[in-house]
């Protein structure tokens, strides 16, 4: 018998055999880095009581799930340190979820939001796990100090962009010889958990205005900057405090500036909400100047078209002139007929430059190709409120009514927050008797200024704000979470890694900027701080996120 | 005839005059000042049929000249309006609690804790000075409250309140975990012995009777919903708690100072009377008129100007309802049971009793009988055989010897909501109480848990506590043993007190080896035979050149003679050499094996081919998760 060598069989042989035994499909890797650990500035608080997310926690949970993919849920030890999930078939909206539990309690969470697992793709995942009900100051995967903006700021505007990320725009901050305005954009990344200045800024110094999102067709989404008040001159950031006229597209990276038309009125703390059927932004009422004794308040209502880029006014103006209202926007389905989309404005100040009681609404009329006055509100039932509200917040209920809540009954330059309310009230202009009602329940501070989100889950956040307690205006980190509960709310003190104590903000702020994040957490930033009665309060740059308990 | 006329007029009004005189001519009758207190519907009946009695009552006794009715100016308000006022003084109540919470949160972060404290304080008071801000969310708000005044209080060196405030939480929490792994051991040793002492305390009950009206209650106790009522609350921690029965958007709330060996019985009114006649709505509601509440009503009268009371409940017996009315005379609070009386729901037939009540009421003014014995029964309000029972607080911790029931004069029920004074006596009572139980420590010490009697060694230790988030400060030098890879990690855990130190060992405990040790440990393993030779990789053998030989060990395999085909282990292969008595062979099978070689090659690098396109396509992914712990 021949040898195997000798038959030059031998070697190809064994090569492919070890090939084939060698030989396996590659697998993607999705690599996982949970971030454990609150940062410094969280956990070096001295009224911190232990909003690390790690402490106490024994088991990690993973859940993976997405499309075609029965959700996997696996755990492990949280000494460990380490946890695998092989075979995970790929595809497309996967998602990990990571649960940090103590005694089989949910303590803190990460939310990886959707991403695509794809062939030829490695995706590097940092998860933040955060102390659930409860703000945690947000971080980078280097946790010896808390992520913060690039400036501080207060008065600005933040928008979610499509990709998870946020875009932070405006604002101003507070200095010994004034308001400094800015017009430097900057970016905060979940991913990262890190702040980064936008290479493209608007042209515009702003503070005070609108900053919504907007689908543009086949540009994708952008963002539209509206309103607001800065400084004659723009680049050098000197001048008198004026109304800035035109508006600011960001799309791709590249800021546009839209002008709108002449008869366009230039306007500041005018309100503005996208609406939900037709997609423009309404831009409604406002100041024709800066919000200075004397302002006039305007009735017009103007909107923009993201399909076209430019801004219509409309010739039918609202009930009555109406500046800082909050703006809603509605699905405004009657019983019978399709959704009619629209924007109710609530409260803010009347022409005398008072708080105002006023509610009206402005829906699109197609046969007139414009916004005309939505006679649902005309109703003396739901044209006002119970009590004049201004600086106040509002949203959109899960059941399309408004809830509003906080802010103060009386307009004063000198003393703003002498007469702050803790009044929820909602509107319901559907039912079958309709009404506009406070409700029993009260936020838990009576304050104006705050930050209010609408959660995933419908519950309304309320956070910060600023009030007057014992003759001093003091900024607050009072958190109040309102849940919609038929012509009733019930109101209740986030839970906190310990107590309702610490659920609320880490840190008082008032006038700060929050937005809700793709994972359902709650981004809240700079803002205004009191400090010593009579001090100037702080501008501040750091940053709060709140991860809902459910 | 016209003479006869004019007699017969005269005679006439002589006659009329005549049957005037007697009237006119007596002496003024005596009159007796009354004041009646509304009648109040005990379980069964209705708030409308008990005012509906009390109107018909009160005509009555307005109509006799002997009695002169005083009502009570404020009792003509409108029970609506009253509780509507109860309720916006529990939401203003509510409210100063909240902002001093808030503020306490603010200075909390300024690290202002003596200035947190005054106002947790404040704001604990506050919500106990108003029951009715005790609901679901006050309830915690309580507890959280007094944990962090506890904290608060730690931290300004305030021990004994920081004590009293943790008495305080677990009295209204007694099942809410402290979270150990987030305070320093000694605030954690603190609480266990405050909440050991409470719970090894002897225990109370508290009987919540159904409010008068229909429909389902939900009965809160410290703001925990327990049940619907009536409910008897037992195991209750002694010391002051606020029950509250809500019925859709009606309140009422009390807070009661809880003692042990003596029921409180609390009868909800969603409608309480206004004014002074309140203070004896609790005392009607219980069913009884007792010595202390004849000397309410005896203020009552004396405030009013009045020598009487009349005071008295509406039950339901069998079919009907039962009027049992109570004088209660000025003289030494006497205390005059009357005869019931029994109504319909219509009151169609009531006057002829009401007449015969007032009868009796100026009857018994002019000729008072002896004084009817105490306590007086004003229906059957309480059938505590009858009620659910539900346990409020957990059992003492194994080893903890709850101490014996104490003699008690009685419950002591503070005074309905409204009347802040008295409910500022019944927080002041509270913390009265929990300065008894701080002060009754050491007698009690032969009753206490193990837990309470290791306080001492604690104090030292408690003397020190920091707050989470802050450094503690040192406990004791604790010499930290060495770590010592070889060691087990179960010597390592002994060997570390601080709980927060040992957790990470006591996880090392029970983690499975690593990969490394396994090594070690199989290498220090005494050596184990060869194992057998598998069977996976059959591979015939060939010669190999002595350059390729690798150094090893292990015994080179020699093969059988007559074996041509082996299996062998997968690193035997380059250490097998072919042996010179197998080079020869008898057969030539060379051309078979050629043909068998190029099909097999050919299979395999289609095979390999289709392999490979295969291997470029990923088909699954693998999540690999870290983190640092």
């Amino acid at each position: 018998m021949p040898s195997l060598r000798s038959t030059g069989l031998g070697l190809p042989l064994l090569t492919c055999a070890l090939l084939a035994a060698s030989c396996s499909a590659p697998v993607v890797a999705i690599d996982v880095t949970i971030v454990t650990k609150a940062c410094a500035g969280a956990t070096n608080n001295g009224a911190d009581l232990g909003h690390d997310p790690s402490v106490g926690v024994d088991t990690l949970r993973l859940t993976l799930s997405g499309d075609g993919l029965s959700t996997q849920t696996v755990t492990a030890p949280f000494g460990d340190g380490t946890l695998t999930v092989p075979n995970v078939p790929l595809g497309t909206n996967r998602r990990v979820v990571v649960e940090a539990l103590k005694n089989t309690l949910v303590r803190a969470r990460a939310d990886s939001g959707l991403f695509d697992a794809l062939d030829g793709s490695t995706v590097q995942l940092s998860l933040f796990l955060r102390v659930i009900d409860s703000f945690t100051f947000t971080t980078g995967v280097d946790t010896t100090t808390c992520s913060k903006m690039v400036y501080p700021r207060a008065g600005h505007a933040m928008t979610l962009l499509g990709d998870g990320r946020v875009l932070i725009t405006g604002g101003y901050t507070i200095q010994n010889d004034g308001l400094h305005y800015l017009n430097q954009a900057e970016v905060y990344d979940p991913k990262t958990g890190l702040f980064s200045a936008q290479v493209a800024s608007p042209s515009f110094r702003r503070g005070g205005h609108a900053a919504l999102a907007v689908q543009l067709g086949a540009a994708g989404t952008g963002v539209i900057i509206a309103g607001g008040e800065g400084p004659s001159d723009p680049v050098s950031g000197s001048g008198n405090t004026v109304a800035i006229k035109p508006l600011e597209l960001f799309n791709t990276n590249v800021w546009q500036q839209i002008t709108p038309p002449g008869t366009s009125p230039t306007r500041t703390h005018q309100s503005a909400a996208v609406d939900l059927r037709k997609g423009f932004v309404v831009i409604a009422g406002g100041l024709s100047g800066p919000d200075v004794p004397g302002a006039v308040a305007l009735d017009g209502v103007s909107w923009f078209d993201p399909q076209q880029t430019i801004v219509k006014d409309s010739s039918q103006p609202l009930a009555a002139p109406l500046a800082d209202a909050v703006a809603v926007a509605r699905a405004n389905k009657p019983v019978s007929g399709s959704a009619r989309g629209g924007v109710v404005l609530v409260g803010g100040r009347d022409a005398n430059g008072a708080a105002s009681a006023q509610v009206s609404g402005v829906v699109f009329n197609d046969a007139q190709n414009q916004y005309i006055p939505d006679a649902t509100w005309e109703a003396p039932a739901l044209n006002h409120l119970p009590s004049p509200r201004v600086r106040h917040v509002g949203a959109r209920t899960k059941s399309d009514s408004v809830v509003i809540a906080g802010g103060a009954s009386t307009v004063s330059s000198t003393d703003p927050y002498a007469n702050t309310v803790s009044l929820i009230t909602v509107l319901e202009p559907d039912a079958l008797q309709p009404y506009i009602e406070d409700t029993t329940a009260r936020l838990s501070q009576a304050r104006a200024d705050s930050c209010g989100v609408a959660l995933n889950d419908g519950t309304f956040l309320v956070a910060g704000g600023a009030t007057k307690l014992s003759g001093v205006n003091t900024t607050v980190s009072a958190t109040d979470l309102i849940s919609p509960d038929g012509r009733d709310t019930t109101v209740r003190l986030p839970r906190g890694p310990n107590s309702a104590m610490d659920g609320g903000l880490q840190m008082p702020r008032h006038r700060a900027a929050c937005v809700r994040l793709l994972d359902g957490s709650v981004l809240i930033t700079g803002g205004l701080q009191y400090g010593a009665a009579g001090a100037i309060p702080a501008t501040l740059d750091s940053a709060e996120i709140f991860m809902p308990a459910q | 005839m016209k003479t006869m006329m004019s007699q017969a007029k005269v005679a006439l009004v002589m006659s009329l005059v005549w049957a005037a005189a007697p009237v006119q001519a007596a002496p003024p009758a005596k009159t007796t000042a009354v004041a009646p207190v509304p009648f109040l519907a005990l379980p069964g009946a209705s708030d409308e049929l008990a005012a509906k009695v009390s109107l018909a009552v009160i005509s009555e006794l307005k109509s006799r000249n002997e009695l002169k009715v005083i009502e009570l100016p404020d009792d003509k308000g409108d029970p609506k309006a009253a509780a509507d006022k109860l309720k916006a003084d529990a939401q203003k109540a509510s409210e100063t609690s909240r902002t001093n919470i808030g503020k306490a949160a603010e200075l909390f972060k300024k690290g202002s804790h003596a200035k947190a404290a005054a106002a947790l304080d404040k704001a604990v008071k506050a919500m106990l000075a108003n029951p009715l801000t005790v609901d679901e969310a006050g309830g915690k708000l309580l507890a959280d409250a007094t944990l962090q005044l506890a904290v608060a209080r730690v931290i300004t060196g305030d021990e004994d309140g920081a004590d009293l405030a943790l008495t305080m939480h677990v009295r209204w929490a007694p099942e809410l975990p402290l979270d150990a792994a987030n305070y320093p051991p000694a605030f954690v040793r603190a609480f266990e012995a405050a909440r050991g002492r409470l719970l090894g305390s002897p225990r109370a009950t508290i009987k919540v009777l159904a409010p008068p009206g229909v429909g389902e209650t939900r009965v809160l106790f410290d703001g925990r919903p327990l049940r619907a009522a009536p409910v008897q609350l037992t195991d209750v921690l002694p010391g002051v708690h606020v029950v509250r029965v809500e019925r859709g958007a009606e309140a009422w709330a009390e807070a009661v100072d809880a003692q042990p060996g003596a029921d409180a019985v609390l009868v909800p009114r969603f409608l309480p009377p206004p004014g002074p006649s309140m203070p004896l709505a609790t005392a009607i509601g219980r069913g009884e008129i007792d010595k202390a509440a004849a000397k309410v009503a005896g203020k009552l009268m004396k405030q009013a100007g009045a020598q009487a009371v009349l005071l008295g409940a509406v039950s339901k017996e069998g079919d009907g309802f039962t009027v049992r009315p109570v004088l209660v005379l000025e003289k030494r609070d006497k205390v005059l049971a009357l005869a019931p009386i029994a109504v319909d729901a219509e009151l169609l037939s009531a006057s002829l009793s009401v007449l015969r009540l007032v009868d009796e009421i100026v009857a018994k003014l002019n000729t008072p009988p002896a004084e009817s014995p105490l306590p007086v029964l004003l229906g059957s309000a309480v059938a505590t055989e009858e009620l659910a029972q539900v346990p409020t607080a957990p059992q003492p911790p194994e080893g903890v010897a709850q101490a014996p029931q104490q003699a008690s004069t009685g419950p002591q029920v503070s005074q309905a909501a409204p009347i802040a004074g008295s409910l500022d006596a019944a927080v002041a009572a509270a913390v009265k109480a929990d300065a008894g139980t701080a002060t009754q420590e050491p007698s009690q010490t032969q009753a206490q848990p193990p837990v309470a009697a290791q306080e001492p060694q604690d104090t030292g230790a408690g003397r020190r506590v920091a707050l989470p988030g802050q450094k503690p400060p040192p406990i004791a030098a604790q010499p930290k043993p060495e770590a010592k890879p070889e060691a087990m990690p179960e010597a390592k855990a002994e060997a570390k007190p601080e709980p927060k130190v040992e957790q990470p060992e006591q996880r090392a405990a029970i983690v499975p080896k690593a990969p490394e040790e396994q090594v070690v440990a199989q290498a220090n393993k005494p050596a184990a035979p060869p194992p057998a030779p598998g069977r996976n990789l059959v591979i015939p053998r060939q010669a190999t050149d002595p350059d390729d030989e690798v150094t090893t060990d292990k015994p080179r395999q020699a093969p059988a003679a007559a074996t041509r085909i082996e299996a062998l282990e997968a690193n035997q292969v380059a250490t097998v050499h072919e042996e010179p008595t197998l080079q020869a062979s008898k057969k030539n099978h060379a051309a078979l094996w050629i043909v068998a070689g190029v099909l097999v090659a050919g299979g395999l690098g289609v095979g390999g081919y289709f392999l490979y396109e295969n291997s470029r396509t990923a088909q699954s992914a693998t999540v690999t998760a870290t983190w640092s712990h």
